[in-house]
């Protein structure tokens, strides 16, 4: 039998403390997941890119430039 | 046309390797120092990424590249293309397509991805330097990718994916170990985009974080 019980499942654990550690690890989800959500996902050693500078990098919400559609795909 | 500094990388792919492109928008932060010069800080804002489909022949990527110059006012872009895997006679596609006015008013510039331990010269990029370069990069908080654009979460999974083994006599093997996204055109295109930085700051809009 497996149970898995999160941080905010258990009421010994108040909610402010995990909103405050949610705010903490706000740059490193992955460790928030892994401390507090039962979610062992620690990046992996080999990886170039570190998880949370990909965070950060994804987090943008610029304006992008869309693909025109060629003549011959258009049909 | 278009205002702004901006790189259409490609990385050219065969028959196992997808064809990718980065569009990617050099931006500049300006950070006031007091009575000192500004300090000028480059930020790469990803506008449009795409893969083709394996065995789409070069012409309709040309063909593809060319119109979104065409109609996106990219005409000052600068295309770089990453030859490696087919070859730098493979750009010879959109260098017909330049002569003919297609590909704006850059000549294409061509890069070689050679070894890890190689050093980089001209059009030759050691892997290791394209690498390291866009870590530094990612890791300063200078690349901007919005998340919703096409493509983007393939890329996201191939960067995640990308990693680096060292072998018994020390050398550094670059290789994407993920099963979710076995490819990395879209990495190498992105990493070519960050490497060719070209044109002075002032060619450049500035960085707004959004």
């Amino acid at each position: 039998m497996r149970v898995k019980v999160t941080a905010p499942e258990c009421s010994r654990i108040p909610a402010e403390y995990l909103a405050a550690e949610r705010e903490r690890l706000r740059h490193d989800p992955p460790t928030f997941d892994q401390e507090y959500m039962c979610s062992f996902v620690a990046t992996d050693p080999t990886a170039v890119f570190p998880a949370d500078a990909l965070q950060r990098a994804f987090e943008h919400r610029g304006e992008s430039i869309s693909w025109p559609v060629r003549e011959s795909d258009s049909g | 046309m278009a205002d702004g500094n901006f790189v259409i990388a490609v990385d050219l792919g065969m028959q196992v390797d997808p064809t990718a492109c980065a569009v990617v928008e050099r931006q500049i932060e300006i950070v006031e120092r007091g009575f000192d010069e500004p300090e000028y800080r480059d930020h790469f804002v990803v506008r449009a990424l795409r893969r083709w489909a394996l065995q789409t022949s070069y012409d309709d990527v040309v063909a593809d590249v060319a119109g979104l110059v065409r109609a996106r006012g990219l005409q000052d872009a600068v295309i770089a293309l990453d030859l490696t895997g087919p070859g730098r006679l493979a750009g010879r596609v959109f260098i017909e397509a330049y002569l003919e006015g297609k590909l704006g008013t850059r000549y294409p510039w061509a890069y070689t991805i050679t070894g890890a331990q190689t050093p980089s010269s001209g059009g030759h990029v050691a892997k290791r330097d394209l690498v390291t370069n866009a870590l530094v990069q990612f890791n300063r908080g200078r690349v901007h990718i919005p998340p919703d654009i096409p493509y983007a979460a393939v890329l996201r999974d191939e960067l995640a994916g990308y990693s680096r083994r060292v072998t018994a006599s020390g050398v550094s093997i670059f290789e994407n170990g993920s099963r979710d996204a076995p490819h990395d055109d879209l990495v190498f295109a992105l990493m070519l985009a960050l490497y060719v930085k070209t044109g002075l700051p002032e060619s450049c809009r500035v960085f707004t974080p959004v």
